[in-house]
């Protein structure tokens, strides 16, 4: 696992202490161990002006999306997650260990990434922009509804979208890939952006900004 | 009667509707069951094309059919409900055969409490509204594709408590041989045969081969009629869709092992087609073979079944406030999380099981059951046994609780029999059987007598006695010393005459003599020898539990002497571990709490306790603060000191009359509908440390609940975290129903998505971003104090 991401989800700057990383390598195995990696996709047609994915008849009211897709004529809706275990033990670390949680919670963070972009890699998408998922720039956190119910995420990989709009297990998400079209990630269209400590303190979690 | 029918015929069930829609134009993101009522005859064409090809069952198309599901299709889930079974109904008569509509309940897609948000109550208040709407014209009930063994309870019980309706469940299983949140099928089985279904199985998620595994469990374990629909195959992508192409006559080569060793149905999901089951139905037996099941007698929680079966069982006996001062302030002040940690401690002792008592005067031990038995199930997964004088509190126990649980007790009393068998039966637990009546007889074969009387009560109910566990009663040898080797032939008596396990409270032997650890040890060996299976003890005492790693080696239950092995070498590790350098500055600086309690304890004894704060756990307290906000160190360092603190003040605490010095209380939670609250807790620990007395609500807090809390408790300041946008309004919503009682304590938030712009908006009184930023505010805000 990268732990420069981990340590980016801890907003480290600069090295890491020993504590710290002997306890990231801890977290490394466990959660590995815990985490049972599900996933399913599915592949659509898009049409522009708007954006839209076609066969669900669903507008993607997004600027951020419609610019990324642009030269997309498919997406691709991907779900994953590491599995309700992982939620289970990151409660246990919260009653016993705080700073193992936190740990634990950046490394799972980072797994479900990897373990995504891992399988992202086996498909032979072509060309494709990154992940993009509801809640990130301004794609509506509300898209998670109607495409999790057209992947049937609660039947395919155990996750269920709460009355509040949350996965569960926590650890989970859900995004969308352009086909056709290279896009890198960049730091562009992040939530936290604004509020981001990395950033102020000039670090870049992606090559681009 | 479909019931009699079970055990003797072997009945086909159908296949899939999901890939036959398909086939008939269902799009994707549209609704199936919303056909039942725009294309009635897509329906009702294949519940026929099923029937026609040899199916004994129609599972109506209501796999979906819930109030949350069908809340955008744009009909009332009650009218697609009825008319799926209409169409069912249409197709029985058509095709004039006889066959059993089944109302097919899928999983409600949201997942259940503690982890989820879901509660027992709402899920069973869904499944028993579609139960009631259609019972009169259904056969069975079917619960399936179930991964949460909790939604099932709340089904099974809704069936049962609305209707005389049969109810089959079938999980949906992985090939790590768990359901997705994580209950193997040895836990399924015993839960569900517990509460009393009449049939279980396995559907979904694998193919005939992949089940393998999990169907020969199954066949080795129930009893229970077993009903096996697997998909066509594991599916493969094509294009980004899912495709099965396992052909009809695989599918059946794999199915023909299944029916000739006890299966009683069989049918087909995901991919399976009319063609699949007229292959079936072409070779299937007409009988279903019969099984011998050995009955055992197990515990579980949702994902962890402990079997009794020769090894000795530790249950842990440290949650009973009974004698335990710290306990008893804890459930009382409502810190269940103090309950939490003493259930991890044992679990991380070695305990299998662990006892759970919260019997205080003026305590509602039902509700305060409830609660406890919740939480800890969130992160052990030991089973729990339910102790309790109180029938009320077993029964609600026992309604809430996820899995089979131990119930202890009933005695030789016939109301306490009464009171206790009925709720054992309908929840499906173990029962522990006392052996006394009005006292506890001293003779051997007079506990035999009782424990003989309890089996034969146990059997009218329907309880078999793999189901109870008899108490032989340890008696205490300062007041009854010839009458503790009672105990030890009873506990002999009892297994061979009546062939049950046995249990024991240990501790009782030692009352009232010096060295008890020493008699505790020496009289658990005795029992241990004499037939005990279930010590009830404290795990924590590394030398009983030496005892229990011996015993097994001695006994050849620890194969090897692995165990007992890898336990010993961790007791040498530890003695040579070196005495610590650092000063208790230091200690909090580098947050080694491993050693602060000790250092603690030293410092102590040279300084004033009010020094010792002052002097030593304050400035190093400011120390990490700075280099938290300075950069230098980071979260994960800034809980190490933060939990290395709070376990120093701890030790000051009991030494020294602190009250005067501690701050708040401090009221926090995690809001409504928002279960992420690591933000939350990160802040507690942070403000504990600094010697806030934090009360904390927990996660997915009811906006209602908030208010009733900060009645009760007279917060000086009221901390919200919400994680999500969606979650936010249920923010602004608690803040509004705090202001209109109104509080006279100023309210603050925090989390991932909120600014100072959100906070105002919502009301809050102040914002902070992070954990140390709480700290400063609350200093700054509450100085005046």
């Amino acid at each position: 696992m990268n732990k420069k991401t981990i340590l980016n989800y801890l907003n480290y700057q600069g090295n890491v202490d020993e504590k710290t990383n002997q306890l990231i390598d801890e977290c490394i195995l466990e959660v590995q161990e815990k985490a049972y990696f599900k996933v399913t996709q599915q592949i659509f047609h898009l049409t522009h002006s708007p954006l839209k994915i076609e066969e669900l008849d669903l507008i993607i009211p997004s600027s951020d999306l419609t610019h990324y897709f642009q030269d997309c004529h498919k997406c691709m809706v991907i779900a994953c997650t590491l599995g309700i275990e992982i939620d289970r033990q990151m409660k246990y670390y919260e009653h016993i260990d705080m700073a193992k949680a936190v740990v634990f919670d950046a490394v799972s963070n980072t797994y479900l990434e990897e373990c995504c972009d891992e399988y992202e890699k086996t498909l032979d998408l072509g060309m494709h922009t990154f992940r993009f998922a509801p809640g990130y720039g301004d794609l509506p956190l509300a898209l998670n509804k109607p495409l999790s119910r057209v992947l049937q995420i609660d039947k395919k990989i155990g996750v269920t979208l709460s009355a509040g709009g949350l996965f569960i297990p926590m650890k989970s998400m859900l995004g969308m890939i352009g086909l056709g079209s290279q896009r890198a990630k960049s730091c562009h269209s992040c939530i936290r952006k604004e509020s981001c400590a990395l950033r102020k303190g000039g670090q870049r979690c992606y090559v681009i900004d | 009667m479909l019931r009699d029918r079970l055990k003797k015929d072997l009945l086909i069930f159908d296949g899939a509707m999901g890939t036959q829609l398909q086939n008939a134009g269902l799009k994707a993101g549209e609704i199936p069951e919303v056909y039942n009522i725009e294309y009635p005859e897509i329906i009702i064409d294949i519940h026929e094309r099923y029937l026609k090809a040899g199916a004994d069952f129609i599972t109506a198309n209501t796999f979906g059919c819930n109030p949350l599901k069908m809340n955008d299709s744009g009909y009332c889930y009650c009218d697609l409900l009825k008319a799926a079974i209409k169409n069912a109904k249409i197709a029985r008569e058509r095709v004039n055969k006889e066959a059993y509509i089944v109302l097919d309940i899928g999983p409600i897609g949201q997942l259940l409490e503690p982890l989820g948000t879901l509660s027992l109550d709402e899920a069973y208040e869904i499944i028993a509204s579609q139960v009631l709407m259609v019972k009169d014209d259904v056969d069975v009930v079917l619960l399936e594709t179930m991964t949460d063994l909790y939604e099932v309870k709340a089904g099974i019980l809704a069936v049962k408590e609305n209707s005389d309706l049969p109810v089959f469940v079938t999980m949906t299983f992985e090939q790590n041989k768990r359901t997705l949140t994580g209950s193997d099928s040895i836990t399924f089985v015993n839960v569900v045969e517990g509460l009393g279904a009449d049939a279980l199985g396995v559907n979904c998620s694998l193919g005939p081969t992949e089940l393998k595994p999990i169907i020969d469990e199954l066949l080795e374990n129930t009893s229970l009629p077993i009903l096996v629909q697997p998909n066509a195959g594991l599916p493969c992508l094509e294009d980004g869709q899912t495709k099965y192409q396992m052909t009809s006559s695989a599918f059946v080569e794999g199915m023909m092992d299944y029916m000739h060793q006890g299966v009683s149905m069989v049918g087909g999901c995901c991919g399976t087609t009319p063609e699949f089951i007229a292959a079936i139905k072409k070779v299937a037996p007409c009988h279903v073979t019969p099984r011998q099941v050995k009955k055992y007698t197990r515990v579980s929680s949702q994902n962890q079944t402990v079997t009794f079966n020769g090894q000795v069982v530790v249950c842990g006996e440290r949650l009973n406030p009974t004698g335990k001062k710290k306990l008893k302030a804890a459930l009382k002040e409502e810190r269940y999380d103090e309950c939490v940690v003493e259930g991890i401690k044992q679990q991380q002792a070695g305990a299998d099981i662990l006892d759970v008592n919260v019997g205080l005067p003026g305590i509602d031990e039902p509700s305060t059951m409830v609660k406890v038995i919740r939480l800890l199930q969130e992160v052990i997964n030991l089973p729990l046994q339910i102790d309790s004088s109180s029938p009320a509190a077993i029964e609600k126990a026992c309604r809430y609780y996820n899995g089979k649980p131990l119930i202890n007790s009933v005695n030789g009393k016939d109301e306490v029999m009464e009171a206790i068998f009925p709720i054992v039966k309908k929840y499906g637990g173990v029962v522990i059987g006392l052996t006394l009546e009005d006292g506890i007889p001293l003779l051997a074969e007079e506990r035999l007598k009782i424990a003989r009387k309890i089996i034969n009560k146990a059997a009218e109910y329907g309880i078999g006695k793999e189901n109870i566990i008899i108490d032989c009663l340890t008696l205490t040898a300062s007041a009854q010393q010839k009458e503790v080797q009672e105990t030890l032939k009873a506990l002999t008596l009892v297994k061979q005459e009546l062939g049950v396990h046995t249990v024991l409270g240990v501790s009782n032997v030692s009352f009232g003599l010096p060295n008890r650890p020493l008699l505790n040890r020496t009289f658990l060996t005795l029992a241990l020898h004499s037939g005990l299976d279930l010590p009830i003890i404290n795990p924590l005492d590394q030398q009983l539990m030496d005892s229990i790693a011996a015993y097994n080696v001695l006994y050849n239950f620890d194969q090897d002497s692995s165990h007992y092995i890898v336990m010993q070498s961790n007791v040498q590790l530890e003695t040579v571990k070196n005495p610590s350098t650092f000063t208790l500055e230091d200690m909090i600086i580098h947050g080694l709490k491993d050693e602060v309690q000790t250092k603690t304890k030293e410092v102590l004894q040279a300084h004033e306790a009010m020094d010792v704060i002052n002097q030593m756990i304050i400035p190093a307290l400011n120390q990490v603060g700075q280099d938290y906000e300075t950069n230098k160190i980071f979260l994960p360092q800034l809980m190490q000191s933060a939990q290395t603190t709070k376990l120093a003040f701890e030790i000051v605490k009991s030494t020294f009359a602190i009250d005067s010095q501690t701050k708040g209380p401090i009221m926090m939670c995690t809001v409504e509908g928002d279960v992420h609250d690591i933000g939350k807790n990160i802040v507690k620990v942070v403000l504990e440390s600094y010697g806030y007395q934090v009360i904390d609500l927990g996660k997915d807090v009811k906006v209602e609940k908030v208010v009733e809390a900060y009645h009760r408790c007279h917060p000086k300041m009221i901390g919200l975290s919400a994680l999500m946008t969606t979650t936010v309004v249920n923010m602004k919503r608690t803040i509004e129903a705090l202001k209109a009682i109104p509080v006279d304590c100023p309210i603050w938030v925090g989390g991932a998505v909120l600014t100072q712009e959100i906070a105002d908006e919502i009301g809050a009184d102040y914002y902070s971003e992070d954990a140390m930023a709480s700290v400063t505010l609350l200093n700054e805000i509450l100085k005046e104090e």
